[in-house]
């Protein structure tokens, strides 16, 4: 056994606790290592000067002051004491300051739990949520408590934070053909009627059969569509489409001078979400942002963001 | 301590019972049997009789303020002696013991302790051999000063208050593994200080 080995066990063997195997190693190697030898002397006689000191008696008073102390009243908790040593243990300042911060950290990146139950596809932007006749809308207009306080009903919408309603963003790029369906000089909703939208759609077809005839053909499939839109009526305006799903429309953004609209803003109940993506198949291509929820009753608002093909 | 009761009629269990039906005198009978031995065991980690008498008594008023608590799964003694650790240990940490300390330390070596004989009662009446046991006493005392509390701690439950090493672990609240380890550390400390001393 080496002296650093040995130096390390001295402690326990001088107590008794080492292994019968490792004192006797312990006991040979001090028999003829000097170094070692005066170490465990000194081990020896340490703890016997040590278990020999004068035991020390409380003084004469002790218990009379002792009683002082024990009939005054336990003060009361003082701030710091709250703040720093909760449930009696001591808490370092350093401590509190990180547990501060994380807790500030948590409160500002998630605001609430709906957040996290209901995640995918807010974009940050947030819309004042307009009047209707829709009743699910009222609905949404409805001032909200934080979903822990509260069981959220079927019927609400869930899709709210802090009474703000949140908007599912579909980027829509519209085949070109599809333009007249959307065209609508930045009427809002309900003022154009389906037989302006027809004689739109007619210019619309007029005018790409005229850029056809001096450009480049649109495809088999851009025709079919312009096609199946000026005989289709009606139904084949995306207005209509959107109102077919069950959807309202809340709020159109349009040019006045090129007629032509951006976007779309509606609210539609979430079952009826899939059914939205159908009816829009035929004027392009939808990319939602983020995928909607596909759990869960209330309703949802949609922005079609479109832009041409 | 005067002990003008009687401490051996009765266990600890059934005074801390007796206290706990609101008869303060039990509670008495319980400082008066364990009392020297808390003040001893404060004196050893704080290495000063007045911070020792004032950590001693606020081991017991802890102890008193918390005797609800007390499931008698250990000894009485042994819990007593677990809150009179903890409390030296904080005391040890706090700014106001460091500061104090700091202040001894540069008014003076502490040889005033080696004049005094311990706790004013001599075990030898000659006064040469009383002033070297009370220097000899002084100086392992400054060297266990000199310690970090973790390893006072250790050192003062195992090599004088005699505790075996599971003993220590429980009254520390650490592994077995970390006593022996912080006992070999303190004694390593201890060695350049005590040789030719002890």
């Amino acid at each position: 056994m080496k002296c650093r080995t040995v130096q390390k066990r001295l402690s326990e063997y001088v107590d008794g606790r080492a292994a019968a195997g490792i004192a006797r190693s312990i006991e040979e190697h001090c028999a003829s290592c000097d170094d070692c030898a005066k170490e465990l002397a000194f081990l020896r006689s340490y703890r016997k000067s040590m278990s020999a000191l004068q035991r020390k008696s409380a003084p004469a008073d002790f218990l009379e002051k002792l009683n002082r102390r024990l009939d005054v009243p336990e003060p009361r908790r003082g701030i710091v004491r709250t703040l720093f040593h909760p449930a009696g243990v001591k808490l370092p300042l350093e401590a509190a300051g990180l547990l501060a911060a994380a807790a500030l950290i948590f409160v500002i990146l998630v605001p609430d739990e709906a957040r996290k139950a209901d995640p995918p596809t807010r974009t940050g932007e947030r819309v004042a949520v307009t009047e209707s006749a829709d009743p699910a809308l009222h609905a949404v207009d409805e001032p909200v408590r934080p979903p822990v306080k509260r069981r959220v009903p079927q019927t609400a919408s869930r899709d709210k934070t802090a009474g703000q309603t949140r908007v599912y963003v579909i980027a829509f790029t519209l085949h070109s053909a599809s333009a007249p369906a959307l065209a609508m000089n930045g009427a809002p909703h309900g003022r154009a009627g389906e037989h302006e939208e027809m004689k739109a759609a007619d210019a619309y077809v007029s005018r790409a059969k005229v850029a056809a005839a001096r450009q480049i053909p649109p495809s088999e499939e851009k025709k079919e569509t312009a096609d199946r839109l000026k005989e289709a009526g009606s139904s084949a305006d995306i207005r209509t489409a959107v109102r077919r799903s069950g959807a309202t429309i809340i709020e159109e953004k349009c040019d006045a001078a090129t007629g032509r609209c951006s976007s779309i803003t509606l609210d539609i109940r979430r079952e009826a979400y899939a059914s939205l993506l159908d009816e829009l198949k035929g004027f392009g291509d939808a990319r939602p942002e983020r995928s909607a929820p596909k759990t869960g009753a209330g309703t949802m608002r949609i922005q079609l963001r479109f832009s041409g093909d | 301590m005067k002990r003008n009761l009687s401490t051996t009629e009765r266990d600890d269990g059934t005074l801390v019972g007796e206290t706990l039906a609101g008869d303060r005198r039990a509670y008495d009978l319980l400082v008066l049997r364990h009392g020297d031995m808390l003040y001893n065991l404060c004196f050893r980690m704080l290495g000063d009789y007045d911070e020792a008498s004032d950590c001693a008594q606020d081991a017991f008023i802890r102890a008193y303020r918390a005797l609800g608590s007390f499931r008698g799964d250990a000894a009485f003694a042994t819990w007593l002696y677990r809150i009179a650790v903890n409390t030296c240990r904080n005391r040890l940490a706090s700014a106001e013991y460091r500061r104090s300390r700091k202040a001894v330390r540069l008014e003076g070596t502490g040889a005033d302790d080696a004049l005094l004989p311990a706790n004013g009662r001599a075990s030898s009446s000659n006064p040469t051999e009383r002033f070297e046991r009370g220097e000899r006493e002084a100086r392992i005392q400054r060297a266990l000063d000199a310690l970090p509390p973790d390893e006072k701690a250790v050192a003062v439950l195992c090599d004088i208050e005699g505790k075996s090493y599971d003993e220590t672990a429980a009254l520390t609240g650490v592994p077995l593994g970390t006593v022996k380890s912080r006992l070999a550390r303190a004694r390593r400390r201890l060695r350049s200080k005590l040789e030719g001393i002890v």
